[in-house]
């Protein structure tokens, strides 16, 4: 290939990746400021560190059209960190579906089964991600900063009263509905455990409702009954059976994992917040 | 660093050479004898974006050899190159008692 070959052949894969109304122009001075930079000179080795001065074709062209940002530099990290967690969570839990049910090859069922299909997580955040990015340069006033409300402790009193009252109203329609038929061995080692722990945690919300704010004391007791809610709800499920019928123990089991991960979530926030007090405390 | 310093100087730099018209490798060498190269990645596609913004226009001109684009100020690139130059003259300035008074 020689000189003008090479040149043309740049020219033509960088004219490919414009806008069609931009091609032919910037084609035709591309190829003029190319012949210029190579000036007298007639060698392909030449004409090959003129075009290597001005980088891949992709990256020539890109020069070219305005910058497009999807994913702004600010949220590399977030998207990063939230696609791995996410990613792990994912894994794991399948890891542990298929050791449930290990067939011939459980690595390959584990890879084909739950790691490929797992992307979409990542799809998913990037959009969101990307969403964001337009949103704030789109309406910047909507995205300003804005300082969050000092947190006082204070609960709104009606509001928490109606979700207790929706909360104790839930723990006895699954303690007396006559059409919930547990699995026996549920019933009589299981679930008394996990009733226990849920009205534990309803008088500790009738508590601070009836105080009107949290403390100290009531955050913590709230984050280690979590905790412990959350540790005893596993066990429950990875034990056996909760209901008899199979189609209803799988979708309350899938129910159940979608809040321990909300409350996984509520948990690790809290526990920032009181870490975050603890310090300024004992700073002052 | 002293990378970043210059980017923030080479659209001015390219401004105060296109008084007259020029092509692109003819204000490149111009620019580098005195002092400001700028790499042809870079400064080609400027050239486009500066003319996209209004502030350059152009036209092809073969001058008996092949033929050139060739590019120039408008009336808005040199508003532009004249309020570049201000902000440019008061910054070296501010900088200059800077450095003096961190020597």
């Amino acid at each position: 290939m020689n000189a003008d070959q090479l040149i043309d052949s740049y020219v033509a894969d960088v004219a490919r990746r414009l806008p069609r109304r931009q091609r032919a122009d910037v084609a035709a001075e591309l190829r003029s400021i190319l012949l210029d930079e190579l000036g007298d000179r007639t060698d392909p080795d030449a004409a090959r560190r003129v075009v290597d001065a001005f980088g891949r074709p992709a990256e020539a062209a890109a020069r070219y059209r305005p910058p497009l940002v999807l994913l702004d530099p600010a949220d590399s990290r977030p998207f990063l960190r939230w696609s791995l967690i996410g990613l792990a969570v994912i894994w794991a839990l399948g890891a542990a579906s298929v050791a449930q049910e290990p067939g011939p090859n459980p690595v390959a069922s584990w890879w084909l089964g739950v790691v490929i299909p797992s992307l979409w997580w990542p799809g998913v955040l990037f959009t969101g991600f990307a969403v964001g990015a337009y949103t704030r340069r789109r309406w910047p006033e909507r995205a300003r900063w804005r300082p969050r409300p000092a947190d006082t402790g204070h609960v709104n009193r009606w509001g928490h009263a109606a979700a207790w009252v929706f909360y104790v109203g839930g723990t006895i329609a699954l303690v007396t509905l006559p059409w919930l038929h547990y699995d026996p061995a549920f019933h009589a080692r299981r679930g008394p455990w996990v009733l226990a722990l849920l009205i534990v945690h309803l008088v500790l919300y009738a508590v601070v409702i009836a105080q009107g704010r949290w403390n100290s004391l009531t955050r913590r007791l709230d984050i280690g009954l979590n905790l412990l809610v959350g540790g005893v709800l596993v066990w429950a499920m990875a034990a056996g059976a909760v209901f008899v019928e199979a189609w209803v123990d799988d979708l309350v089991k899938f129910v159940v994992i979608v809040i321990l991960l909300v409350t996984a979530f509520d948990v690790v926030q809290k526990t920032r917040r009181e870490l975050r007090q603890h310090g300024l405390s004992s700073s002052t | 660093m002293e990378l970043e310093l210059r980017r923030g100087v080479i659209v001015l730099a390219v401004l105060s050479q296109l008084g007259d018209f020029r092509y692109g490798y003819e204000l490149r060498q111009a620019l580098a004898e005195q002092g400001m190269a700028i790499e042809e990645g870079t400064l080609y596609p400027l050239l486009r974006r500066l003319e996209s913004q209004g502030a350059l226009v152009s036209e092809w001109r073969t001058d008996g050899g092949s033929p050139r684009r060739y590019y120039t100020l408008s009336d808005d690139g040199r508003a532009l190159r004249a309020r570049l130059a201000g902000s440019w003259r008061e910054l070296t300035a501010t900088m200059e008692k800077l450095l003096e008074g961190a020597s």
